[in-house]
């Protein structure tokens, strides 16, 4: 130690040197990880999400049968009807070569779809709020062409959402857990440190160093080890993120909805050593006071 | 030899006020007892002035550690009344402790100092806690640690020195925020006779420039060298007290 340091602001107990605090870092590290994925995911699936009820939301899929919609009259006569309905806002017969399109997948691209009885499809649009009901719809479009069926998108997306949620959930969680593991870090390093320099912090409350000064000691160290472990965590996890986001199959995967995260959400990310550090600080200070005023 | 002029003010204007006291240390009837344990102090009532010095004798285990303790906030009476600077402190709050305490400087036969830091860290200490700017911290631990003959160990760590030299610089901490009064707990027990006296004598020269001493030592022959007034503590009970001009109270009365 040189004679430079001596008058300045350098911590005075020698928490750095303590055994437990080598491994500090390395556990906010691997928390922050941790914290940084799920999060990551959580946000990903909020996005994927919207982009559902986005797509979804208002519509409703006519399956005119076979034998019928071969024709292309019992389309029309379909279509018709349906734009005659006050609730729908527009009906769209989907190009067969685009139905034969969505097959291509389990059936192959070398399959002889053409011989296949397809039925036919309409993309029908809903009005917003015009309160339409599906089931007398359906009636009246199988009067019409016998064995014309609806699919309605918003019952299968209620489950894919209520699986989007769950999974959204768990991510917080799973983030809580690991954050939570993160401030007790800095509880563990704390408490060692007060019960390994109990002789020093005499010596300091001895020449009149208040419960403020001492707690100061800690709360810098916890900055110190928190700062440096949450950023190394947060690059880790950001190197798998972005690594993640090569292999990942994008918009026109089928079936896989496409994930990534807006700017917003990245400066979010990044924004959780500073918001690690502060925490950690806040912790130690409060544990430090709270053992302090124990004391006499 | 002229003393370093550090004073770092860590007191409010109320403190200031009272540091218009005429008695530093104001003891009435005070007992002490640990826990469920004996009284170690009985009804000890003592007076000390402003600027003045005292030595407090007595065999081991006769209460003289006990008693400091108490003058430095360490420890609660049991009964009685402990004033500081002309407050009683016999309840005072922890949170109010810090700022009087900066007003004391202790030295103790163990020294105190903290071993990973050198001699001018370990003097520095107080006036970093008092947040006086580093370069008057700089000038000051300089120039007070050069004054104790020190100047060539600035730098060095606390196992690197002898115990005399340990024993200058825990009095070179005591004293570098000018203490109004100085608690000495057989500080010569692990030095020489040579350090010893050369102790006392530093201590004397601190006293002359405004800070009462108070310097507990078992250690008569030594006391008997000074003409300074001198209490006796006896199985907790101050049994004699040499009157002195700079003693009031009742024993000096006696």
């Amino acid at each position: 130690m040189t004679a430079g340091s001596a008058y300045s602001a350098a911590g005075v107990l020698p928490l750095r040197r303590d055994a437990g605090s080598r491994y500090g870092p390395w556990i906010v590290a691997a928390a922050l990880f941790v914290v940084t994925l799920a999060l990551a995911a959580t946000m990903a699936i909020r996005n994927a999400e919207q982009g559902w009820r986005t797509a979804l939301a208002g519509k409703i899929s006519v399956q005119v049968p076979a034998p019928s919609g071969t024709g292309g009259e019992a389309v029309a006569e379909i279509v018709a009807l349906l734009r005659a309905t006050p609730a729908i806002a527009d009906a769209e017969p989907v190009d067969p070569v685009v139905v034969r399109s969505l097959l291509e997948p389990w059936l192959g691209a070398g399959a002889e779809m053409e011989a296949l009885p397809l039925p036919a499809l309409i993309d029908v649009r809903l009005r917003p709020d015009a309160g339409m009901d599906i089931v007398a719809l359906e009636v009246a479009l199988d009067a019409a062409v016998p064995g014309t069926r609806i699919d309605d998108h918003g019952i299968r997306l209620a489950y894919v959402l209520r699986f989007a949620l769950a999974l959204q959930v768990f991510g917080v969680v799973v983030a809580a857990i690991f954050g939570l593991i993160a401030t007790m870090t800095a509880i563990f390093a704390t408490r060692a440190g007060l019960s390994s320099h109990r002789e020093e912090i005499g010596i300091l409350q001895a020449i009149g160093a208040g419960d403020g000064y001492i707690a100061r000691q800690f709360v810098a160290h916890s900055a110190n080890f928190s700062i440096k472990g949450g950023i190394v965590g947060c690059a880790l996890a950001a190197g798998a993120l972005i690594l993640l986001g090569r292999y990942a199959p994008g918009g026109n995967a089928f079936m896989v909805p496409e994930m990534t995260l807006s700017p917003i959400q990245w400066i979010v990310l990044a924004c959780l050593p500073p918001v690690a550090t502060v925490i950690a600080m806040a912790t130690a200070r409060v544990t430090a006071m709270r053992a302090l005023s124990r004391v006499i | 030899m002229r003393r370093p002029v550090v004073r770092i003010s860590t007191v409010t204007m109320a403190e200031a006020f009272l540091t218009a006291e005429t008695g530093v240390v104001r003891l009435e009837d005070v007992s002490l007892q640990y826990g469920s344990g004996p009284e170690v102090l009985r009804d000890v009532s003592l007076s000390l002035e402003t600027g003045s010095f005292h030595f407090l004798t007595g065999p081991s285990g006769a209460g003289k550690t006990s008693l400091l303790r108490l003058l430095h906030l360490a420890l609660r009476p049991t009964r009685g009344t402990v004033r500081l600077f002309d407050r009683d402190v016999s309840r005072l709050g922890r949170k109010h402790r810090p700022a009087l305490r900066r007003r004391i400087g202790v030295v103790s036969q163990e020294f105190g100092l903290i071993s990973h830091l050198t001699a001018a860290e370990n003097v520095a200490l107080p006036l970093r806690i008092a947040k006086a700017n580093a370069g008057e911290i700089r000038e000051n631990v300089t120039e007070l640690l050069r004054w104790v003959g020190l100047g060539r160990e600035l730098d060095e760590l606390p196992e690197a020195l002898s115990e005399g030299q340990k024993q200058r610089v825990a009095v070179a901490r005591a004293v570098i925020a000018r203490p109004d009064l100085l608690l000495a707990d057989e500080p010569t027990g692990n030095v020489d006779e040579n350090a010893a006296m050369r102790l006392i004598h530093l201590m004397e020269e601190l006293n002359k420039v405004g800070t009462a001493v108070v310097f507990a030592t078992h250690d008569e022959s030594l006391v008997s060298r000074f003409g300074h007034p001198t209490h006796v503590l006896d199985g907790g009970e101050l049994v004699r007290a040499d009157p002195v001009e700079g003693m009031i109270g009742e024993h000096a009365e006696a």
